[in-house]
């Protein structure tokens, strides 16, 4: 074997170098930190598929997307208190995704309101997550860089996990039945 | 053949490399489950089969000459029943992941759904076999190893 796969040792090393996420490059560019939504997102309304003429709009798209997905399991986590503990990991995972991509940390957020419940939310947060595994998909395909590529290739794998882990807990929860009118 | 033609073509090669451990590994493991969970490992390598095929000839397509499966391999733990046998079948499954992103980085833009595809559907096979999620899925540290070729030989065929 002669080439060695991406690592999370050298895809951190790549952000850390500016290769990759690149604090430097959004300094550079004027790229701002993305900004957190006011209105949490809906799987049913995707951002469309783009096609990115810099890489630096992709990062700054994908950067947005992760942003809204953390605040959206924040929401989430403040409505339904006991699924925090189940899904602590995946927003984590989305908070590395953002740094990698972007160079910026997380920012603590104030959760929206979030009026749903427990299984509702689980199914919206598996909508989310399979809409944010199409357009990571998307993303790589059309990056120029071949290591952003590399990087959206897992951010895509990833949230297909996510979406997957979501579901099969949605499936296992019993859904109450309507009481009788 | 220029330095990125290189870079695919090795990429290429590790990619299948991987394949080729998979489809060992699953055969292993396979020995070792029954029930669902030996159909299901069973069907995980004929898509690694597939995979593996397609893989070959992407090389010969790029000008090489595709690396053969190993004689042999080294278990990267015992597998002696159906847990550990589980174990293999997600590790080599996750393993997969890096492989095919780093594919996915040397093919042209534009030409990367299947390797994304790949690493989509090998991050779910891993989690399918008891794996956790990860945020990049077979990058952790402290995964277990792969299955490596035995130092002695490569097959002939």
């Amino acid at each position: 074997m002669t080439q060695t796969p991406l690592s999370r040792r050298r895809l951190l090393l790549l952000a850390t170098a500016g290769t990759l996420a690149a604090p430097a490059l959004v300094a550079c560019t004027g790229n701002p930190a993305p900004v957190p939504p006011t209105v949490l997102p809906s799987p049913e309304s995707p951002t469309p598929a783009a096609t990115y003429d810099s890489d630096e709009q992709l990062r700054a798209d994908v950067g947005q997307s992760e942003l809204d997905l953390i605040a959206s399991y924040t929401a989430a986590f403040a409505a339904h208190p006991k699924l925090a503990a189940r899904y602590a990991d995946i927003a984590a995972a989305h908070a590395e995704h953002l740094k990698l991509v972007t160079g910026h940390d997380a920012p603590q957020l104030s959760p929206l309101p979030l009026d749903r419940g427990t299984n509702s939310t689980r199914k919206w947060l598996a909508g989310l997550e399979a809409a944010a595994a199409d357009q990571r998909a998307a993303a790589a395909d059309n990056a120029n860089q071949a290591d952003l590529a590399g990087l959206l290739t897992l951010v895509a794998a990833s949230e297909a996990q996510h979406e997957a882990l979501l579901r099969t807990d949605a499936s296992a929860t019993p859904t109450p039945t309507a009481s009788p009118a | 053949m220029t330095r990125a033609a290189t870079g695919h073509l090795d990429a290429l090669q590790a990619t299948l490399a991987g394949e080729h451990a998979a489809v060992w590994a699953a055969g292993r493991a396979a020995a070792r489950l029954s029930g669902e969970a030996r159909a299901r490992a069973l069907a995980q390598m004929e898509v690694h089969r597939r995979a593996r095929d397609r893989l070959a000839a992407m090389v010969q397509a790029t000008g090489g000459v595709p690396v053969p499966a190993a004689a042999g391999y080294e278990q990267p733990f015992p597998v002696t029943g159906p847990d550990s046998a589980e174990r293999l079948m997600a590790q080599v499954s996750l393993a997969l992941c890096p492989l095919y992103a780093q594919l996915a980085g040397t093919s042209d833009r534009g030409s990367r759904s299947w390797p994304v595809q790949r690493a989509r559907q090998n991050a779910l096979a891993g989690l399918g076999w008891g794996a956790t999620s990860q945020a990049l899925p077979g990058t952790s540290a402290g995964q277990d190893p792969s299955p490596q070729p035995r130092a002695s030989s490569a097959s002939p065929s």
